[in-house]
């Protein structure tokens, strides 16, 4: 007798009816929805592999994992980038043991195949003991198909046929073209990354990036303290619980982004440096694209990959409940001490390891976690200012500073592609 | 030395009471409080855990007791266990170096995620310090960890 298996349809997980819009907690906890979103999300869309900065020259490269799968980004002799599979072709040993570095080959600990860093089989030991017709070619390195870069962030796909990277930013490209535009003309530097974990679900960090709604109640203590010690914190709106300035925006290809209206600076540069620089962007953009270039402005390009003016952030899924975020300090080549050492000191102390911030956002995910362990709590609430949004043409969807448009966005995206 | 050796100890002994106003007393003006993720990279450069001057611990000491933070609300515990201790006076400079073992633990329902786990900080600490009158000063402490470039979760503490 067959007994028919229920058949679970992970985008009913939301619902999304006029003026409310909810999630089933379902889609936080369990290695179901979590082994789907991998499959589904991370090996079907774009994933971000690295930095340009961080692999400058032929020979350098950065083993990291897209997806769950361990891959190594390499610059090739001729300086291409490629991004291989960590596993040797023959009997699939870990290749490369090293987060970073620079060379020539990658020779397997196993039994010593060598590939060069496009991948290419290129040293079999003993080699004589293979068929005559044994043909090296066919043993190089797998590659990640698709693999692109637009303003120096460079994504890679293992679905051949994914939309161009340009046509699958879509509405974030004009934010990550403002973002870039801060170097002032120079290039983005990435740092060693501040590396955290918590004991919860990835998506509650990527509903968070642009979440207005919380600074005002999970950083109450930091914007306390900073208000005790003048000059910590630059133009920052501290009194007011819920920030009544700036914008939310969601976009169709999942993206969101989240403005501040203002500067939002930390001190520590002087006024001399501070005009400087900004002289430079005014002779560049203009008075007003200065003024954009300069609002704060952090955004997540779905699904894992944060942006803001100072870092970026890269929400790495280990498990349904796992997730690391290593997070990049973003220097600008060339530019003054002061105003270098000032973004660095704004990725460490409010967004790092141990940041004032982010530890505090960490706690609350892992309470996330746990208070959606069961089932009995059953669906979250997602309708800020749903039905209040203003709608583009192009399906550009913009709230204010607390809305929840962009976790929207999210979510409609996640559940266009999981099943 | 042993008083210099004492202080070593109350240093470490006022973080694991929870004192952290009787700390900051401990420290000179222009203490630097260093926990690298390389130990040989600059920190002015690079990233490091932690990298703070006196105002930033003030803030971050500020932050845990007077503004209730809301991942210390239930507060850490910690033991620091000491060992290897080496001491010496360069130019007027007390150094010492050690062993440390941090053991920390929240307070709260255990069974809940976050909570309920007691965590080990292993590393090498050095610390040096003047003479400011009878007392001393701490002008600056390193704390290498071992594991230093993997993730940590939730470092709202003072290490």
């Amino acid at each position: 007798m067959n007994i028919p298996t229920k058949q679970i349809t992970y985008s009913d997980f939301v619902q999304d009816v006029e003026n409310d819009f909810t999630v089933s907690t379902g889609a936080y906890r369990g290695e179901e929805v979590f082994q789907k979103e991998i499959e589904k999300i991370f090996y079907k869309t774009w994933i971000f592999l690295c930095h340009e900065s961080e692999i400058p020259q032929p020979g350098n490269f950065k083993s990291t994992l897209l997806g769950l799968q361990p891959v190594i980004v390499t610059r090739d002799r001729s300086g291409e980038i490629h991004a291989l599979v960590n596993a040797c072709t023959h009997r699939g040993a870990t290749l490369c043991r090293k987060e970073k570095g620079k060379t020539r080959t990658f020779v397997c600990p196993y039994h010593g195949w060598s590939f060069d860093t496009a991948g290419n089989l290129v040293g079999v030991p003993d080699s004589e003991r293979y068929p005559e017709d044994f043909d090296k070619s066919t043993r190089n390195l797998k590659k990640v198909p698709r693999v692109a870069s637009y303003c120096g962030l460079v994504f890679g796909s293992f679905n051949e046929n994914v939309e161009d990277l340009e046509e699958f930013l879509g509405g974030v490209k004009h934010h990550i073209d403002i973002w870039a535009r801060r170097t002032a003309g120079s290039d983005y530097q990435v740092g060693t990354p501040h590396r955290y974990a918590f004991e919860g679900n990835w998506k509650f960090q990527a509903e968070n990036v642009y979440d207005g709604y919380h600074p005002g109640f999970v950083h109450r203590s930091a914007f306390n303290t900073i208000k005790k010690f003048d000059g910590s914190f630059v133009n920052r709106e501290l009194n007011n619980p819920v920030r009544q300035q700036g914008h939310t925006r969601g976009y169709e290809q999942g993206h969101g982004t989240l403005e501040a209206g203002a500067p939002l600076e930390s001190g520590g540069v002087d006024e001399d440096v501070r005009l400087a620089y900004e002289r430079k962007l005014t002779d560049l953009y203009g008075e007003e694209g200065k003024d954009d270039v300069l609002t704060n402005r952090q955004f997540l390009i779905f699904p894992n990959l944060t942006i803001f003016d100072f870092n970026i952030r890269v929400i790495q899924p280990i498990a349904h409940n796992k997730t690391e975020v290593y997070s990049y300090p973003l220097l600008i080549e060339g530019e003054h001490d002061q105003i270098n050492n000032n973004r660095m000191l704004d990725a460490q102390t409010r967004v790092g390891t141990a940041g004032i911030l982010s530890t505090d956002d960490i706690d609350v995910f892992a309470g996330n976690q746990n208070a959606l362990s069961a089932v009995a709590s059953d669906r979250i609430t997602l309708s800020r200012g749903i039905g209040k949004e203003e709608v583009g043409p192009d399906g550009e969807r913009v709230g204010v500073y607390s809305d929840e448009t962009p976790q929207r966005a999210f979510w409609r995206k996640w559940a266009s592609m999981i099943d | 030395m042993k008083e210099f050796e004492s202080f070593v100890y109350k240093e470490s002994d006022l973080l694991d009471q929870r004192d952290l106003n009787g700390w900051l007393e401990l420290l000179h003006d222009d203490v630097v409080y260093w926990i690298p993720i390389d130990e040989s990279a600059d920190p002015v450069l690079d990233s490091s855990i932690v990298w703070d001057n006196k105002v930033r611990l003030q803030m971050r000491v500020d932050q845990i007791v007077n503004q209730n933070r809301v991942s210390q609300a239930p507060p850490s515990e910690t033991l620091r266990m000491i060992t290897n201790l080496q001491t010496s006076m360069v130019d007027d400079v007390y150094h010492a170096s050690y062993k440390q073992l941090l053991v920390e633990s929240r307070e709260g329902d255990w069974r809940q995620a976050g909570l309920g786990h007691t965590r080990y900080y292993p590393g090498r600490v050095k610390i040096e310090a003047v003479r400011d009158g009878g007392d001393f000063r701490l002008i600056r402490k390193e704390i290498i960890l071992l594991g230093r470039h993997r993730p940590f979760e939730g470092l709202s503490f003072i290490l």
